[in-house]
């Protein structure tokens, strides 16, 4: 007997059926690794926070007073020299795989990686990823902010990235390079990142990143790096149908005794393809200073000035309202024990074309 | 003797100081491995890294750190003179490195026995023991010393 026409069309896998695919694979190969050897480790730390917060008056679509709860749930596994990584955030608001590589890692510290990463753009997205509590400060400069909290360039791709370092004279050089796809310019304000679990979410385009970085054998925290990446970034804003976006930029950590100085510095070219068929080219940039005082093992004083400079009159800027075009901000970090901190922020903030004040207090951990 | 008191006196805290003086102990951090690993010594940059997380090679052997937490001072010893940080500083720097790289933060162990034996059974393998409990076992080697000084 002949089946029906439409039972041998494809089934549809929805978001949830490759979820589901993907965690059960997982979970039979896990186990399977390491039962085949001691030679298998494996990592599983949660990065909860929760952030109370409250503005002087109401900012887009932020509550004026509110709370906000989130975990980063990050899974590293390594054979040999194989290594899996996975970082995946659920929040009030947010279920998403933010990073699912798989890559080698060679005895000399050479790695090639596939899969979902954060981009090398600045020196938050390879230190901190989306661990909360590894920051000192609550939240990231708006310049190099995820895609769904208001960043304009791009903070993950999917593809191949490359890495390394060499010692020179006691100091040690690494490098980046990533080929991947990027996000996507959404209608909802936002960019949006390369789905894993849904490959027909957005459309995404070539993205390149390099990065060179510089420190000391003896002191790899005061470290130096310069980077660039070009991407292009298919639009689907009503105005707007391509972006060809050029990054370009630098950063230094220096410590004086105890304080440790943060800074960077951005300049973005944006090349828009407008709906009409015109071509528009406009440009910004960015910069911040983060100043961190370690008064003792307990508190650190911290405050962040940052600002763009040509930003507001860029059409492709508009298109991201939640967007920090300008931030002052003073903080106290409180370390607790077991891998806890708490974090108070006084900041004065220029966001969805208001200026306002606003408090926050977090709490932030690494389990177990 | 005109003040006999006094010679009591004298004498008490002569006792006094050379009992307090007996109570220190000499003791010596050292840095070792198992002598099958083939490896004779670190530079201090090479142990750093090491114990803060990044690959380190030598003789061909890709390291591996292993944290002594069995005897607190010595973990105090081993902060101050190898990582240069506060242990929840240290922590936190070994979480950003595993979230960035992959694979596993350095081990550590409450039991300087256990400590022992994945030392032995495991070449490329380092870590920070006192000398005398070094010594003790014929199979490790000392790369190098980290600290020395009296302990109470």
């Amino acid at each position: 007997m002949r089946r029906p026409h439409h039972d041998l069309t494809p089934p549809c896998i929805g978001y949830r059926h490759r979820a589901w695919i993907t965690g059960m694979v997982l979970s039979m190969l896990i186990p399977a690794l390491s039962a085949a050897s001691s030679a298998f480790q494996g990592e599983f730390i949660p990065f909860p926070q929760v952030v109370l917060h409250s503005h002087n008056q109401d900012a887009g679509a932020t509550q004026q007073h509110g709370s906000s709860a989130l975990v980063d749930f990050f899974y590293t596994a390594k054979y040999h020299d194989w290594r899996l990584l996975g970082e995946a955030v659920v929040s009030d608001d947010e279920r998403e795989l933010e990073r699912f590589m798989v890559g080698r890692v060679t005895p000399g510290g050479t790695q090639a990686w596939l899969g979902r990463y954060h981009t090398a753009l600045g020196q938050w997205n390879h230190k901190f990823h989306h661990g909360g509590y590894l920051q000192t400060s609550i939240h990231r400069p708006g310049i190099i902010e995820f895609e769904d909290d208001g960043g304009v360039i791009p903070a993950h791709a999917t593809g191949i990235t490359l890495a390394g370092d060499q010692e020179f004279n006691e100091r040690i050089v690494g490098y980046t390079l990533e080929f991947g796809l990027g996000p996507g310019l959404g209608n909802q304000g936002q960019l949006v990142p390369f789905n894993l679990l849904d490959f027909s979410d957005g459309e995404h385009d070539l993205s390149v990143t390099a990065k060179l970085t510089s420190y000391s054998a003896d002191d790899p925290f005061d470290d130096s790096g310069i980077f660039a990446g070009h991407i292009i970034i298919p639009s689907h804003a009503v105005n707007i149908r391509e972006v060809k976006q050029t990054q370009l930029g630098a950063y230094t950590n220096y410590s004086i005794g105890p304080t440790l100085w943060r800074a960077s510095g951005f300049y973005v070219v944006n090349a828009l393809r407008l709906a009409g068929g015109a071509d528009k080219d406009e440009s910004f940039a960015y910069a911040y200073i983060q100043p961190e005082y370690t008064y003792n093992t307990i508190w650190t004083y911290y405050g962040r000035w940052e600002k763009s400079f040509g930003a507001k009159n860029d059409l492709y800027i508009q298109q991201v309202p939640s967007f920090i075009i300008e931030r002052a901000m003073l903080g106290a970090r409180y370390q607790m024990n077991g891998s806890q901190a708490l974090k108070f922020e006084l900041a004065r903030l220029e966001q969805y074309s208001q200026h306002f004040n606003s408090v926050e207090l977090q709490w932030s951990a690494a389990l177990p | 003797m005109k003040h006999p008191f006094t010679a009591l006196l004298l004498m008490l805290m002569l006792i006094g100081k050379i009992s307090l003086a007996n109570s220190d102990e000499f003791r010596r951090l050292v840095l070792v491995t198992d002598a099958s690993s083939g490896i004779t010594s670190l530079s201090n940059s090479e142990t750093r890294r090491l114990f803060l997380g990044f690959p380190v090679v030598k003789g061909g052997h890709s390291l591996e750190a292993a944290i002594n937490r069995s005897d607190p001072f010595l973990y105090q010893v081993f902060l101050q003179r190898v990582v240069y940080m506060s242990s929840s500083v240290y922590e936190r720097h070994l979480l950003t490195n595993v979230i960035q790289l992959g694979g596993q933060r350095p081990q550590a162990y409450t039991d300087a026995r256990a400590l022992i034996s994945v030392l032995r059974e495991s070449p490329g393998t380092v870590s920070m023991l006192w000398e005398s409990d070094a010594k003790a076992n014929g199979n490790l080697i000392i790369l190098g010393e980290v600290w020395h000084g009296n302990v109470e």
